[in-house]
């Protein structure tokens, strides 16, 4: 039998197997998250079992959650979509002390690098890429920001990556074990631990919160970007300000005054990178100048509008 | 039914946190944060009952140096929207 245990803070979980088919898409789920540490009991337990149906003749994939059916599904890929879309959910509800913004978050120097943005922003492929420059990892997906430290904590779990990036990493490819398991939107899960061993970056307190956006034909720039813009794109990427109201906004506020914000518009992976490494490289002079927004005319931007109830999905 | 007439009042209870280049206004009844860029958080602080829309598009306009029917167009636009998402006093305008 496969078993894991996995911990975040003081949230400890299970996630299981007796089929051995399951076994590596279970063990690639959260690498960084294994446990053996204490003999503490587990608050929730998932597993996967496959079912031969002798009239159809077909396999499936039959998820539990603490004993419980949730979910059937033909494919093993469904099957470990599901379920991790299922155990993060409950991570994010578990760890709901924490403000959660759609974000990767990368460190070096102490210093936490955010990349806030939607999917199909390029989180996840810029992540990677600067994890192999040497940089430590939040996630490539959520981070959680104790609003009182105003320090990142991380919630690592394998990336997600399209066949086109994952193709930009022949190193990383070459060295995984196994098959490599796709979710609903067609990206594929890749754990970073294949290549490397210590990946995980510790709690650090944000200096820079970029807004990437990817564009192919892009040849990639980089430019500061205004407190109120930075705050309205925050807010379309938190996920549980409900639960936090005012607090939870002033937490993105203080955020948005006291770190340097940019707008990244990247095309190629590796030109992107580099130009974030610049970026951290430089020493930081405030603009006090009247924004020139100001003797713009107005635009549809004038006011953007943020109900404090974002979902993760 | 805004018009270039109106002399609106913002709502007292809304929470309202300055940034560089514009500001948050937060809604705790609805649960809600608006974020104005400076051309909309300054229409926001003229918006006291003292001035009509067109009187406020002419401060606004003095101030940006922009066509100041433009300028009223926009104005009037902005505040419909703080009207139509209850961020004014209601009876005031």
């Amino acid at each position: 039998m496969f078993r894991r245990d996995c911990q975040i803070h003081s949230f400890r979980f299970a996630i299981s197997t007796h089929c051995r088919q399951l076994e590596h898409g279970l063990a690639s789920l959260y690498p960084a998250l294994s446990t053996t540490a204490g003999t503490g009991k587990c608050r929730a337990e998932w597993s996967i079992e496959s079912r031969y149906g002798k009239k159809t003749g077909d396999w499936s994939y039959v998820s539990y959650e603490d004993g419980n059916l949730i979910h059937d599904a033909q494919l093993i890929d469904d099957a470990l979509d599901y379920l991790e879309w299922r155990i993060t959910t409950r991570i994010l509800r578990e760890m709901s002390q924490f403000v959660q913004i759609h974000a990767a978050g990368l460190v070096r120097g102490g210093k936490a690098l955010l990349l806030v943005g939607p999917s199909g922003a390029g989180k996840s492929s810029l992540a990677l890429c600067m994890l192999l420059e040497g940089w430590k990892c939040l996630s490539d997906e959520v981070i959680l920001i104790d609003g009182a430290s105003e320090t990142v904590w991380p919630l690592p779990r394998s990336f997600r990556l399209d066949t086109r990036t994952m193709e930009s990493f022949p190193e990383l490819l070459a060295k995984r074990s196994g098959p490599l398991y796709h979710d609903s939107t067609g990206k594929m899960r890749l754990d970073p631990s294949v290549a490397l061993g210590d990946w995980v970056a510790k709690p650090s307190q944000p200096g820079w919160i970029i807004f990437p956006s990817y564009r192919p034909a892009s040849r990639g720039e980089i430019g500061p970007l205004g407190e109120t813009e930075a705050l309205s794109l925050m807010l379309s990427q938190a996920i549980n300000l409900a639960e936090h109201g005012k607090r939870g906004l002033d937490i993105l506020i203080n955020l948005v005054r006291r770190f340097q914000c940019f707008r990244l518009n990247a095309g190629d992976l590796h030109t992107a990178t580099s130009m974030l490494g610049d970026l951290t490289k430089q020493v930081h002079r405030p603009d006090r100048s009247y924004p020139a927004s100001a003797r713009s005319s107005f635009s549809e931007r004038g006011v953007t509008t943020t109900i404090l109830g974002g979902s993760y999905v | 039914m805004i018009t270039t007439a109106s002399r609106p009042v913002v709502r007292e209870d809304l929470q309202q946190s300055d940034l560089k280049d514009g500001c948050v206004l937060y809604d705790q009844i609805r649960e809600k944060a608006y974020t104005l860029n400076i051309t909309a958080s300054l229409i926001w602080s003229y918006l006291d009952g003292s001035l009509s829309l067109e009187e406020i598009a002419g401060e606004v306009s003095s101030v940006s140096g922009s066509d100041s029917d433009t300028v009223l167009l926009d104005v009037v636009k902005t505040v419909t929207f703080f009207h139509d998402n209850g961020l004014l006093e209601q009876g005031a305008v």
